[in-house]
């Protein structure tokens, strides 16, 4: 007589796992920002990693905090706050001040992270943060203002706001070296903007790297860039200052590529992807806004589970006929 | 584009003839008596009833009736593509036991009427150029690693057809069939032994243990273990039977059966995962070898919906088990459970 077989409760199958847990995910990603971060201090603020460094580890507190008082243990969730932090911080100017900060900080990671909805809606933490800063404190956000920088001059972050006031394009291997500066007609002084607006081809590294380890998914940010890309072109722009300009490319690594925010099968990606490209395109030639990555990426936030649920729906019934046809 | 689990597991390409191990008392490995087992009047479907014929790739659907459902097919494929990770029974017979397959193989060709055999391996040009020398038969390499070896997966890869659940590979002209089932087929017929014989790999990684071994079917996990030397820790060591992927967790006295393919002792720390909150990352869609949205169809199962909607139970009925979506998730989500309770409640 044969012998059931006992399975211990803790052992289901399968017994091989490959690939990396969550909080190694986050901290790989943070690395991978940690790395920008160091650019742009070498290059123009040698104080910058030591803030950033900073509201880093805010990020890793406000988020052991939350979880002593949700939950009565004193540990970390998955360490996404610390990126949370990192991206916030990078997409704000470098000289923002600190209590602002803090407090986008504190709503993005308590607040914002915690699904709005049954359906599993979740918003971008970092965008949040970011909306919050443009609607509170709308001025700082716009103050591009280096340490030692005459305040009358200085206009704008990067040439998309002057591009945007004056069809103003700037040298398009500059722009790729992150070498952001000089001025225009004596009135506009260009200083480069937080890191994540500079040194694009090490930002497309990055991804690289972090999609090669398998951080990040390629679909969402692919499809982003490739439809803002084309929406420039329909829209008669200049395609390779637009997309290498602004954050279009720190967006589509690191906001396009968290995967809790956007969509997860592989079609919702592609279709949020296209989605936020042209949102940000049009939000770029048609608004007062030089950047719509907040409002565009937002939408997306909003529509991922719509487009998850579609995509599910679509593969089934794909099913469904495929199953037809063979068995009939 | 289907992504396969490369496995980090060391174990020989083209490993050496497997070891007959019995326990003491028995003579072992069996002597062939000089009867046959096929008698004249019997038809075959009839034969593989008499001596026991399962599908020994761990299924044990009866031999008889997959055969009954492939009437007709063109082809015959041996399927050695053996893609649970450390598993290296199937190359080692097919290098080793040669004339029994072949008896075996073309006894079902002969009985379904198929006219060509066809042999499918994981990539590899050792063994291509090996079997190549040992057989008359096509060879067909299918990607390594996991899930290459599944059934509908070869047959895709044969017809660029996938077949969807419920449907047979006799429906679209193919019997695929286990190495062991057919070496077990051609000893009944060469031999007159029936199906008592079970070919498994014995391995333990962390030990550098590897052994290919024919084990008599209804002996304890725990003889076989002692008979090969391979003593089992149960302090810090897990026995699993049937793989790393689709294997269950065993005790010493379970009995070998026909369709337990191997024999794994792991390190039990290594196995236990903590479940954490899912992120979304999709790596379940991207895993899934047959386009699936594994965690899209698991959420209305956790979260009670009953009935599950159409568009879950669909999928559901798709998946195989084959725990690649599961292997991949950084949350470390039991999915394969979550599925398998889904199923349950079709």
């Amino acid at each position: 007589m044969s012998v059931e077989p006992v399975s211990p409760p803790e052992l289901e199958s399968p017994f091989y796992r490959v690939g990396r847990t969550t909080m190694p995910m986050a901290f790989c990603t943070l690395g991978g920002l940690a790395i920008l971060a160091a650019l742009y201090a070498a290059f123009y603020d040698p104080w910058y990693m030591a803030r950033w460094s900073g509201y880093v580890l805010a990020g890793l507190v406000i988020e052991a905090l939350y979880m002593l008082l949700s939950t009565g243990r004193l540990r970390l969730r998955s360490g996404s706050s610390a990126v949370t932090a990192a991206i916030l911080v990078m997409t704000i100017p470098a000289n923002m001040p600190a209590k602002p900060v803090l407090f986008a900080l504190i709503l993005a990671i308590v607040l914002a992270r915690m699904p709005i909805a049954r359906g599993g809606l979740h918003l971008n933490p970092a965008l949040v943060g970011r909306l919050f800063l443009m609607i509170a404190y709308a001025e700082d956000i716009v103050g591009w203002i280096l340490p030692g920088m005459d305040a009358d001059a200085v206009t704008t972050a990067t040439p998309i706001e002057l591009y945007h006031a004056e069809e103003f394009t700037y040298s398009l291997r500059d722009l790729l070296m992150g070498r952001i500066g000089g001025s225009w007609e004596g009135l506009y002084d260009m200083v480069p903007g937080g890191p994540g607006e500079a040194f694009a081809p090490v930002i497309l590294l990055v991804g690289v790297l972090l999609y090669w380890r398998g951080i990040v998914a390629w679909r969402t940010g692919v499809a982003f860039v490739v439809a803002f890309a084309a929406s420039c072109a329909v829209m008669h722009e200049p395609v390779l200052f637009n997309v290498f300009s602004g954050a279009i490319v720190f967006s589509a690594v690191f906001i396009a590529g968290d995967p809790k925010t956007t969509p997860v099968s592989k079609g919702g990606q592609l279709a949020g992807g296209i989605i936020a490209g042209v949102v940000n395109a049009v939000i770029r030639k048609h608004t007062y806004y030089s950047e719509g990555i907040v409002f565009s990426f937002l939408i997306v936030c909003l529509l991922a589970p719509t487009l998850d649920r579609i995509a599910l729906w679509l593969r089934s019934r794909w099913l469904q006929r495929r199953r037809l046809s063979v068995l009939n | 584009m289907l992504r396969l689990i490369r496995a980090q597991w060391p174990h020989p390409e083209t490993p050496e003839s497997p070891v007959f191990f019995g326990p003491s008392g028995l003579t072992w490995p069996p002597e062939a008596p000089p009867d046959a087992l096929r008698q004249p009047e019997q038809s075959y479907p009839e034969f593989l009833d008499a001596i026991g014929a399962v599908g020994m790739g761990g299924s044990m659907f009866p031999a008889s009736r997959k055969l009954a459902a492939s009437q007709g097919v063109r082809t015959v494929v041996i399927n050695a593509v053996e893609c649970e990770p450390g598993t290296t029974i199937d190359k080692a017979l097919l290098l080793h036991h040669a004339p029994l397959i072949q008896a075996g193989v073309k006894a079902s060709a002969d009985a379904c009427g198929a006219k060509r055999i066809v042999i499918a391996i994981a990539r590899s040009r050792n063994l291509f150029r090996r079997l190549r020398e040992l057989y008359p038969f096509d060879v067909v390499m299918m990607p390594r690693g996991y899930p290459g070896g599944a059934e509908r997966l070869i047959v895709k890869k044969l017809t660029g057809k996938m077949l969807p659940a419920g449907a047979y590979p006799g429906q679209v002209g193919i019997l695929v069939q286990n190495v062991a089932t057919l070496r077990a087929v051609g000893r009944a017929l060469l031999d007159n032994i029936p199906v008592v014989e079970r070919p498994l790999t014995i391995a333990a990684p962390h030990r550098r243990l590897h052994h290919d071994v024919i084990a008599p079917v209804g002996m304890t996990v725990g003889a076989l273990l002692e008979a090969c030397g391979a003593a089992w820790d149960p302090e810090d060591e897990a026995l699993i039977a049937g793989g790393l992927m689709m294997g269950r967790a065993v005790q010493p006295e379970t009995e070998i059966t026909k369709g337990t393919t191997s024999l794994l002792l792991l390190r039990k720390s290594a196995l236990i995962a903590r479940e954490t909150n899912c992120i979304h990352c999709g790596a379940c869609n991207v895993a899934c070898p047959l386009g699936l949205h594994p965690i899209g169809i698991v959420n209305p199962v956790r979260e009670g919906q009953r009935p599950l909607p159409r568009v879950v139970a669909t999928q559901l009925e798709e998946c195989f088990l084959c725990g690649a979506c599961a292997a991949v998730c950084p949350a470390r989500i039991p999915l394969v459970k979550h599925i398998k309770e889904g199923k349950a409640c079709l």
